[in-house]
């Protein structure tokens, strides 16, 4: 059951990712349109239980690769580092959606293990209502979070 | 020597997060694994004094390895770490028996204050 309002999904999802940003990278995105430059990657997952979903984020590889030096506190990061990190941090970001679902409507759902991958990956478009909340961080790196709702198969 | 950690959790991310944060305290962590089922297995062999828990892991999730540790080994310590924190799986883990739930991100101090309440429960 998916009984929130477009609103109310794009409530949650940006609370969750500027609170988890913060708190996790102390960074701030701040709400923009994303220019990305040529070199993205993406993390996305899949919503299941009350709400059937699909949540993708795009990111520059720039501010993941800086972002990750800050929480592993090393400068020296291997590219294995930022997709562990980028995994993570998407994690957290999906389980403070799950939490603030809950909170919010009541909805119980769980989440698939974030898949990553190089480059830009567009999910398969089966949904009808899709959000697309776009974000710039403090050096103008793009950071675009796409929710898009799932039919509920029989 | 200090108390005997366990950190199971899929991300290296959380399992370095943890070790670097329990360096230099009383508890020092002794092994990491990825998965429930690595778990189950490594904690026959490492008898830890404290576990701490994922719940969102490829294979058998953190609550159903908790639920079985503790079957098992009704004395066991475990602290539920994850960002999946409504109150359905907190709940899930008290029931279970888990001695504390900490929220993914989570500040050191958390994490110390946590584990140090698990043993004094």
């Amino acid at each position: 059951m998916n009984s929130l309002s477009q609103k109310e999904i794009q409530d949650i999802l940006n609370c969750a990712m500027q609170d988890i940003t913060n708190r996790m990278t102390s960074i701030s995105p701040c709400e923009h349109d994303a220019a990305f430059s040529g070199d993205v990657c993406t993390v996305h997952t899949t919503f299941e239980g009350g709400h059937h979903a699909t949540l993708t984020l795009y990111m520059d590889m720039a501010l993941l690769q800086r972002l990750t030096q800050r929480v592993m506190q090393q400068n020296q990061v291997e590219p294995q580092d930022v997709e562990d990190f980028t995994k993570e941090y998407f994690n957290v970001i999906c389980g403070q959606v799950a939490s603030r679902l809950f909170q919010t409507a009541h909805i119980r759902s769980r989440f698939c293990i974030p898949r990553f991958c190089r480059g830009r990956y567009v999910p398969a478009d089966g949904g009808a209502r899709r959000c697309v909340l776009n974000y710039v961080s403090n050096c103008k790196e793009g950071v675009q979070l796409i929710h898009q709702i799932l039919p509920i198969s029989s | 020597m200090g108390k005997k950690i366990m950190v199971v959790d899929d991300s290296r991310i959380v399992q370095l997060q943890l070790q670097k944060i329990l360096s230099g305290t009383d508890y020092e962590v002794v092994a990491c694994c990825q998965s429930g089922e690595e778990a189950l297995s490594l904690y026959e062999q490492v008898k830890p004094d404290l576990v701490t828990m994922d719940i969102l892991m490829p294979g058998m999730d953190g609550l159903e390895t908790a639920r079985t540790i503790l079957q098992k080994h009704p004395e066991a310590r475990i602290l539920m770490v994850s960002s999946l924190a409504y109150d359905d799986t907190i709940n899930e883990a008290k029931d279970i028996g888990a001695k504390g739930f900490v929220y993914k991100p989570f500040d050191p101090e958390q994490i110390v204050l946590s584990v140090q309440k698990a043993f004094t429960e």
